[in-house]
């Protein structure tokens, strides 16, 4: 069956687990706020598009996930941008979506139109302009993927509102792998025996940790990590 | 531990520091500074950590573990950079380090910590802001949620919440956005709505989103701020005081809005608190109250964040409050 790409979006969202959304509605995002009327995510109404981007953030360092925010294009999307240069520098995974005036007016000065792309350009990890509702669901899949994994960070999702209207066959994918990133994950083990000899030989060592956020959640794997920074410590 | 980094390493740990860098404890900028190896996991080493970099821990070789390799000597020149998942590399190294003899180094760096503590001045009438705060760390027992907004009240709370477990503290380190703390904090309230979570904030930042308000009254969403309201932008007037012969020059608020009225326009409850003896009753019934509770605390308006490596100093070199009064 064939799903407009608001639907695709939001049917994107739930794949991903997506419980809260933090946002402010306008004119060219209405056929997602069409949809989101009915969907089983709870949508909070914030009063200035800055506090959805703040929100998020805050649900994303308490809890770990993804936060996600949506607002419209132009002013909408400008007023998210502290939030999002704010998650930006203290690498917190964010998506967030913003209404973009339809393809054919882009660049034409339209009403509410404003390059997002380009000004979160420098504050983003990686941001997608979406041109083809074909591209959509995986287009949300690898935005979900780059903001959590490595150094997390938040992706920007422009989505045109003809790309809200148009349909297509709804296919999630499985698991994405993207030819160009591909984060580290275990430490070269030469330079991990080199950091141990320069340990035991130190007699002044001194432990400095930053981004306790992305340590385990509270109350689960918390002793562990605690663990290993003691004993790393004595 | 950086900003970010509280709540990684419980505090109440004889081995932690708390904080090093411009407002960090002297302990922890002493120890860092006469270290022979630092080893950093997941921090930067931004210019609020380091102060002047040329003086930054002189002595020191430096491992850095982090998982994105453009932060690799990126400000401070690494010696053993370690690029990975910290906990994979933390657990491989715990698997062969053998335990430097650290002995001295200990004894001393507790001396540090006793001669140094951080402390602040309890005379005066009015309520000392750091006071608020632990009265908040008292009554949450350590176990809240704290967001805050960015200047004085940042720092306080980073000082004086010891955080003992992650993501309990919940500010922004790096572009340091005034206004971030009440909406971050309905943010924290939704993720987590089982934890009480505060934003502790000052009479400034507060109204960067003070709009909220209708959010979180109309979402239910109780969060409790703390407003440490001195009148005037904290942090700005700090450096006009201590760098600019006390010109305030465009950070004087007075005291408007009323807060509590405010808060009452928007369906949430609001409190004035003006004398220390009333700080922790009132706590104990913003968490009580099942609403958004806007609790004004009337604090010392021209109290201090204390210690402070001026910008561009060695982190060595503190103004301590010592320094202030004599």
């Amino acid at each position: 069956m064939k799903l407009s790409g608001a639907k695709i979006l939001i049917e994107s969202l739930k794949k991903e687990n997506v419980e809260v959304l933090f946002g402010y509605p306008g004119g060219v995002v209405l056929p997602t706020f069409d949809v989101l009327y009915d969907a089983p995510i709870r949508f909070i109404l914030v009063r200035h598009e800055q506090a959805a981007a703040h929100a998020a953030d805050g649900y994303a360092r308490a809890t770990g996930k993804v936060g996600v925010c949506l607002a419209t294009s132009g002013p909408g999307a400008t007023n998210l941008v502290t939030g999002i240069a704010t998650a930006y520098m203290d690498s917190i995974p964010m998506v967030a979506i913003t209404g973009q005036v339809k393809t054919s007016l882009i660049g034409n000065d339209a009403f509410q139109e404003a390059d997002f792309t380009g000004i979160t350009r420098p504050i983003t990890k990686h941001n997608f302009l979406v041109k083809n509702v074909e591209d959509l669901s995986l287009i949300v899949k690898e935005a979900f993927h780059i903001a959590s994994t490595g150094r997390p960070g938040p992706v920007v999702i422009d989505l045109p509102v003809d790309v809200q209207f148009a349909e297509t066959e709804f296919r999630y994918p499985a698991d994405v792998s993207m030819r160009g990133y591909k984060p580290t994950y275990a430490g070269h083990p030469g330079q991990i025996k080199r950091a141990a000899k320069l340990i035991a030989s130190s007699k002044k060592p001194v432990f400095t940790q930053a981004a306790a956020l992305f340590l385990p959640m509270p109350r689960r794997n918390y002793g562990n990590s605690r663990k290993r920074s003691r004993r790393l410590l004595q | 531990m950086t900003l970010l980094g509280l709540g990684g390493f419980p505090q109440s740990h004889e081995l932690s520091l708390g904080m090093l860098g411009m407002h960090g404890t002297a302990y922890a900028n002493y120890a860092v500074t006469e270290s022979d190896l630092i080893i950093a996991v997941g921090s930067r080493f931004d210019d609020r950590v380091t102060g002047r970099l040329d003086a930054f821990a002189p002595d020191a070789k430096v491992i850095h573990i982090d998982i994105d390799p453009a932060s690799v000597s990126k400000n401070v020149e690494v010696d053993i950079p370690i690029v990975g998942d910290a906990k994979n590399i933390l657990s491989e190294l715990n698997k062969i380090v053998k335990t430097p003899n650290t002995e001295a180094w200990l004894k001393q760096v507790h001396e540090w910590k006793r001669t140094h503590p951080l402390r602040y001045s309890h005379e005066g009438l009015k309520i000392k802001p750091q006071y608020v705060v632990e009265e908040i760390h008292h009554v949450t027992k350590g176990e809240a949620i704290i967001c805050t907004e960015v200047g004085q009240n940042q720092m306080w709370s980073a000082q004086y919440y010891k955080f003992n477990e992650p993501r309990t503290f919940v500010t922004s380190g790096g572009l340091g956005t005034m206004g971030y703390g009440f909406p971050a904090a309905i943010g924290a309230k939704l993720g987590c709505p089982e934890r009480t979570v505060f934003d502790i904030a000052g009479d400034g930042s507060i109204q960067m989103n003070i709009q909220e308000l209708a959010t979180a009254v109309t979402e239910k969403v109780p969060v409790k701020i703390a407003i440490l309201n001195n009148g005037y932008l904290g942090m700005v007037r700090q450096w006009q005081q201590l760098f600019y012969k006390k010109r305030y020059s465009s950070t004087r608020l007075s005291s408007v809005p009323d807060f509590v009225k405010l808060a009452e326009a928007y369906g949430a409850v609001g409190m004035r608190i003006t004398k220390k003896e009333e700080v922790r009753p009132a706590i104990e019934k913003a968490i009580k109250t099942d609403n958004v509770v806007v609790m004004d605390f009337v604090v010392e308006e021209e109290e201090n964040v204390f210690p402070m490596v001026p910008a561009g100093e060695a982190i060595n070199k503190m103004i301590v409050l010592d320094s202030l009064l004599a």
